[in-house]
């Protein structure tokens, strides 16, 4: 059973590039635009086994996103990773506060990516 | 002392060099030294007139007495010569060193007026050009908008492809998973069948081998009874050769018994049975001989018989052949099998390697993104900037303007540091502007927590 990854970004080329990049490797990926839309995905049911996320987005960024998604029930311990072009200390630490499981700054490779997935989500 | 150097440093007795602020207090503190000067000699000129006047005076009524009132007219004229015409001179020269004084403040006025003139004058042309630089700006805005726009539908495009190769390279795995099922069937089916026939066909060439034994030594034993017969046909001839030698002894000797008469009569029977005893003895050789002959004619068509069967069965040990080849040719489309397995295998091992280049070539595609927020960045410095210049503008054009800025263009390039994202952003600024960097402010680019 393939595992599914939920992406996070305002950008449509990341989206899509991710969404590739995950599916050539063997997830199944659900996305959305912006921090908003992937509540109300998750509230309406979706249940991924890993988030990734981009920090700056409009109407919800990654922060607030990482912080809701912790308190609805089932996803309090969902490994969330931010992939984003922030790289500033103290950002990572408001991401570590808020409750994300890693820091990956703009760009990745796809196999790093992969690799990192791979890491926090066992038998993935 | 100072007004020399003063004249030494400029054609009006100021130092433009020393700046607008500092020119105008050097023009005050000369205005400020001629009024004292004047100011002195004024002073001087009164006291002179008191002196002269009392000089005068008692110089009459020293030389004259009583008589002093005689010769007012004279005094009146010495009063005049020593009193008012140096006066005069006085007042002259003071009117002189006045009117010179006036003479420059109404120069440094017309310098000031000028100077003023032609600032605000600058000062309009230049406010008219910040106020002509937002189109510029807009411009520039709009040319990076629109190579943002445009490198995010390109890149765009080459998501998709690489998309659409992904998708084919998924559906292509999905075939090849197929097909290793389908071909490990195929060789363990292969494999099966080929022992199988393996089995058959030995058994079969066992049997055929079995049978090809017995036929050889039926042939070989109806061949040698053949022989056997054949060899009995000398001896029929032999044994009629007896009989028709008996047949003319005993006709002979039937001949001389006769001869004899009666000495010879019983001879003469005896000759006669030897006679017919021949003559059966020719007709029993005749009767083997025909026999021996017949039953020799059905060896032959018996080993004719064996002879085909023996044929036959060494063509049924062709078509034996034929199976082997068969079970051969099965044998090498099994071997077949496992090589195509094999390249299929391959395909798959690099398919895994597609794979990880696809992945990397998806990671590089990030940097679009990193653009577009370092250009977004730039688009914000450059709306920063307009507002300034416009505000500027309005400002340079103000009379009542007393030159204080809400901000200056230092302070808006350093409210940029708290905005930047990127590690590389804040690099660039600090080795442009020539800020201290900070080494610590950026982590790894991949951190788990």
């Amino acid at each position: 059973m393939a595992k599914t990854i939920l992406v996070v970004d305002d950008s449509i080329t990341m989206v899509m590039s991710l969404k590739s990049t995950l599916t050539l490797n063997g997830f199944q990926v659900e996305s959305a635009g912006n921090g908003r839309e992937a509540l109300d995905k998750l509230a309406a049911g979706l249940k991924p086994d890993l988030i990734v996320t981009d920090v700056n987005m409009p109407v919800m960024g990654g922060m607030e996103l990482i912080r809701k998604t912790r308190a609805m029930p089932g996803l309090k311990f969902i490994p969330i990773l931010t992939l984003t072009t922030e790289s500033e200390l103290a950002k990572r630490s408001e991401g570590k506060l808020a409750g994300a499981t890693g820091w990956l700054v703009k760009p990745v490779s796809g196999n790093d990516l992969v690799a990192v997935i791979k890491k926090v989500l066992p038998g993935a | 002392m100072a007004t020399t150097t003063i004249a030494a440093k400029d054609a009006t007795g100021f130092d433009p060099a020393a700046g607008p602020a500092t020119v105008e207090e050097q023009k005050k503190e000369e205005l400020r030294r001629r009024m004292r000067r004047i100011e002195g000699r004024l002073l001087a000129q009164t006291l002179a007139v008191i002196f002269f006047t009392v000089l005068l005076w008692f110089s009459l009524w020293r030389l004259m007495g009583p008589a002093f009132d005689a010769h007012r007219t004279s005094a009146a004229l010495l009063m005049v010569a020593f009193l008012i015409v140096p006066t005069l001179a006085v007042e002259w020269m003071n009117w002189r060193s006045a009117h010179r004084a006036v003479s420059d403040m109404w120069a440094f006025g017309d310098l000031r007026f000028d100077e003023l003139s032609r600032l605000l004058a600058g000062g309009k042309a230049v406010a008219a050009e910040i106020g002509d630089s937002h189109v510029y700006i807009d411009v520039l805005h709009e040319h990076i908008g629109g190579s943002m726009g445009e490198s995010e539908r390109e890149v765009m495009g080459a998501v998709l492809e690489i998309n659409n190769l992904v998708e084919r390279s998924i559906e292509q795995k999905k075939h090849l998973a197929r097909s290793i099922a389908s071909g490990k069937q195929l060789t363990e089916i292969t494999k099966e069948s080929v022992g199988r026939n393996q089995e058959v066909v030995a058994a079969i060439e066992m049997e055929q081998e079995m049978q090809m034994m017995q036929l050889r030594s039926n042939f070989d034993r109806i061949r040698s009874l053949s022989g056997g017969v054949s060899a009995l046909t000398p001896l029929i001839r032999v044994i009629a050769t007896i009989a028709d030698k008996t047949h003319l002894l005993a006709l002979n000797a039937e001949i001389e018994a006769a001869r004899a008469g009666d000495a010879g009569r019983s001879f003469s029977v005896v000759a006669a049975e030897v006679r017919k005893l021949a003559e059966n003895t020719a007709k029993a050789a005749s009767d083997v001989s025909n026999k021996i002959s017949a039953t020799a004619k059905q060896v032959e068509s018996e080993l004719l018989s064996a002879q085909s069967a023996l044929q036959e069965q060494e063509e049924r040990a062709a078509i034996n052949h034929l199976t082997n080849d068969l079970d051969k040719m099965q044998y090498d489309f099994s071997h077949n099998s496992e090589l195509l397995l094999e390249v299929i295998s391959e395909v798959e091992s690099n398919y895994g390697e597609t794979v990880e280049r696809l992945s990397s070539a998806l990671g590089h595609i990030q940097f679009q993104d990193v653009m577009r927020q370092r250009m977004g960045h730039v688009q914000e410095a450059l709306g920063d900037m307009r507002e300034h210049l416009q505000e500027l503008a309005g400002l340079a054009g103000d009379a009542e303007w007393d030159g204080v800025l809400t901000r200056t263009f230092k302070e808006i390039l350093e409210s940029h540091l708290g905005q930047y994202r990127m590690a590389s952003q804040t690099e660039t600024h600090l080795a442009v502007s020539g800020g201290q960097a900070q080494s610590t402010s950026s982590g790894p680019a991949i951190e788990l927590f």
